[in-house]
């Protein structure tokens, strides 16, 4: 991997993966209320999860590890994308912290598997890791679900996340093709957000009424 | 031994580094209730202070060099991590008591300097405890599995043991001591990893800073809270340490710390030779509820002014929060038969009303009369999905929305849920945001809150109340107005005054404002 695209990878995975525990805050909140108190069990969940998971992918496999990464966002990119809807629908605190451990461990993995992908050169990939996961807690909070609510902001993360998987494995075959679908509909839904966030209204109220 | 000591110490570093990082942010977001603000950019910081710290300090070949190092660290940590609050509490006493602007609420309090007290301590926090890590994997080279797993479980256990914490209702001095007692064991320890005891002079930080949390921070949070709710200022700099007894002769704060809520009773002694027969307010999170001149009209208002509009005596009736119990004894007294549930989240709150001997005043103690009305303790929003009930009259006293979770209880999806559980020609009645913001906001937020009902199928709709604000909803279609004639004669005349319409401020507008909703951005 070269130095540039490693960093760039780097910043944008970590920037998902902080953003989808935001979304997870957020999804939490609305079922159940008292946000200072979910907000500390997530912090600390996520952060154990993270940990986790870098303890996990220490057992992969050094010569397989762009495969895996790519796996490893497809996963996060479902998880992320389809758990706050699950959250929602099933008002279940239970569910949502599974989520977010499945979260966290999928987020965990990435940080060895981009060491093992830019050799010698460790520091600067934590680096925009943590860059990406500071813009991550400036953006999501404070200024997408501010302005295009927790629907648009879940697909948008989401297709930014898929965006990136895709580009690791874009020398294979039809993938490349793939990669402008996702670019597509996250600017879509950044625009047309009321029609999502009026979906996730309506399953959110579907086990209300 | 010494590896079972390494290992509690990477799990208490972590602990405690992350412990006082939410504390602070807790502390900073119910104080100025833009908890998403501070969650987020807290947050933020504190991992890329984390990572700069990782990078930053160097770690050493020795063993000693390495543990003289961590005990630097951790004192870096402590220190930043306990002087956070204090600090922040410092300047907001500071800047009320000088007078550099004359708050109303919290969020008149220039919030930009508090965010730079709190964060930059959050900043240094953050380093600190970064540049732990690499040291520890460095002296755990041989398991830098169980190394890591170590610290990770100490990040797992802090925020359930603040929550744990907050529960027991700790005040921010005993906070600050869970967190420096941790911290101290952790410098103890690294004195016996190094086997000099002669190092346990480490300890001094710690004990300074207890000594200096039991000494000083009730002191600045009550001197805080006096200047703040009493309007007390000072001319000179020198006049600052004096204030609070001038506070103790003004009047009495209690504080009840509820998990959910910070809860202030300020009573104002009446005042010599003089017709001032002195007060009681209630405050939660800093923000007034009612006061003892003022309650009477508030309460009357929003019952009396919803039964006269709806023209009916309800049977059934709910009120969501209102855990004082005064709205409770104005319904039972009006309607002794009715079927009457209150709903409360906060177990302190309805607590506090049973035993304050103003509070009792004021609701007659009727939360001590358990066999005429049906309490639950539990959330409105939950309570209001997991209910299959229906209601006549639901009544909503829930605070302002001056927070992101207070504006949850005014969106479009709880309104829904309301409408739900209303009887056919039911009515709503709820406190009406309108007054208590600065002018230009105020009427921004009411607006929205109007289309939101709107929105959730309430077609009729009817803002009253010029000096204690409430707005009424139905669901059908229906021309609203009072019936002047029919109003109880024994209600007292502030009442009958705030039983005025404010239709023409929101019919004339023909803007759109967004709607409130969970999901919907603002």
């Amino acid at each position: 991997m070269s130095k540039i695209s490693g960093n760039v990878y780097s910043f944008f995975f970590a920037l998902c993966s902080l953003s989808y525990e935001f979304i997870f805050i957020k999804a939490a909140t609305a079922i159940q209320g008292g946000q200072i108190f979910k907000y500390n069990l997530i912090v600390s969940l996520f952060t154990f999860s993270l940990g986790v998971g870098s303890l996990l992918s220490q057992k992969v496999w050094k010569e397989n590890s762009l495969t895996i990464l790519f796996k490893v966002e497809l996963a996060l990119f479902l998880v992320g994308v389809l758990g706050p809807v699950i959250v929602l629908m099933s008002h279940s605190m239970i569910i949502c912290n599974v989520l977010i451990i499945m979260t966290g461990i999928l987020s965990g993995y990435e940080l060895p598997l981009l060491f093992n992908l830019n050799k010698n050169r460790d520091h600067e990939v934590i680096a925009w890791d943590y860059i990406g996961m500071f813009m991550a807690s400036l953006l999501i909070p404070l200024v997408t679900l501010k302005v295009i609510g927790l629907g648009a902001t879940t697909i948008l993360i989401g297709c930014l996340n898929l965006t990136f998987a895709l580009s690791l494995v874009r020398g294979k075959g039809f993938i490349k093709w793939l990669i402008p679908i996702p670019v597509l509909i996250g600017i879509f839904f950044s625009f047309y957000h009321f029609k999502i966030n009026e979906i996730l209204s309506y399953l959110y109220l579907q086990k209300v009424l | 031994m010494k590896n079972t000591v390494f290992l509690m110490v990477n799990i208490s570093t972590s602990l405690t580094s992350l412990f006082f990082y939410l504390l602070t942010v807790k502390e900073v977001s119910q104080i100025s209730g833009e908890e998403t603000f501070f969650q987020s950019i807290g947050l933020g910081l504190y991992l890329l202070f984390m990572g700069i710290g990782a990078y930053f300090f160097k770690v050493n070949k020795s063993y000693d060099q390495n543990i003289n190092q961590l005990i630097k660290l951790e004192w870096g940590a402590l220190f930043s991590g306990a002087t956070a609050p204090i600090l922040m509490y410092l300047y907001l006493f500071i800047a009320t008591a000088k007078g550099f602007y004359a708050p109303v609420s919290p969020q008149d309090i220039g919030l930009i300097p508090v965010a730079l007290v709190t964060l930059v301590t959050i900043c240094s926090l953050g380093l600190f405890t970064g540049g732990q890590l690499p040291i520890f994997l460095k002296i755990g080279s041989e398991s830098k599995n169980v190394v890591l797993f170590a610290n990770y479980l100490g990040a797992l256990m802090a925020g359930p043991v603040l929550n744990y914490l907050i529960n027991l209702q700790l005040n921010l001095s005993g906070m600050l001591l869970f967190g420096i007692i941790v911290s101290s064991f952790t410098l103890t320890s690294y004195a016996f990893l190094i086997s000099r005891f002669s190092k346990v002079w480490v300890t001094i930080l710690p004990i300074v800073l207890i000594l200096m949390t039991r000494q000083i921070t009730g002191d600045l949070v009550q001197s805080f809270l006096g200047s703040y709710y009493y309007g007390l200022k000072v001319k000179e700099w020198g006049e600052l340490g004096s204030l609070r007894k001038t506070i103790a002769k003004v009047g009495t704060i209690t504080t009840i710390k509820s998990p959910y809520q910070d809860i202030h009773l300020v009573t104002e002694n009446p005042l010599k030779n003089s017709f001032s027969p002195g007060n009681f307010t209630l405050y939660l999170n800093h923000k007034p509820q009612f006061d003892f001149m003022s309650s009477p009209t508030y309460h009357e208002s929003m019952l009396y002014g919803a039964v006269n509009l709806s023209q009916k005596r309800p049977q059934k009736i709910l009120v969501l929060g209102g855990g004082d119990g005064i709205l409770v004894s104005y319904l039972l007294t009006s309607f002794p038969d009715a079927d009457l549930t209150l709903v409360e989240l906060d177990h302190e709150m309805l607590k506090t009303a049973k035993e304050e001997p103003s509070l009792i005043l004021l609701n007659k103690g009727v939360l001590n009369k358990k066999d005429k009305f049906r309490l639950v303790i539990d959330d409105g929003f939950n309570f209001l999905r997991n209910n299959q009930d229906l209601y006549d009259g639901i009544f909503i006293d829930f605070p302002y929305p001056y927070s992101d979770e207070l504006l949850s209880l005014y969106s479009q999806e709880f309104y829904q849920t309301v409408k739900a559980r209303l009887a056919k020609s039911g009515f709503i009645a709820l406190d009406f945001p309108i007054t208590d913001k600065r002018e230009e906001e105020a009427s921004v937020l009411a607006y929205r809150v109007t289309q939101t009902l709107q929105i959730a199928g309430f077609k009729a709709l009817l803002p009253y109340g010029p000096y204690s604000s409430f707005i009424y909803g139905e669901v059908e279609s229906r021309n609203l107005k009072f019936n002047y004639d029919e109003l109880k004669m024994n209600l007292k005349l502030s009442t009958r005054l705030n039983l005025v319409s404010l239709e023409h401020l929101f019919n004339s507008s023909k803007q759109k404002f967004k709607p409130i909703s969970l999901f919907y951005g603002q």
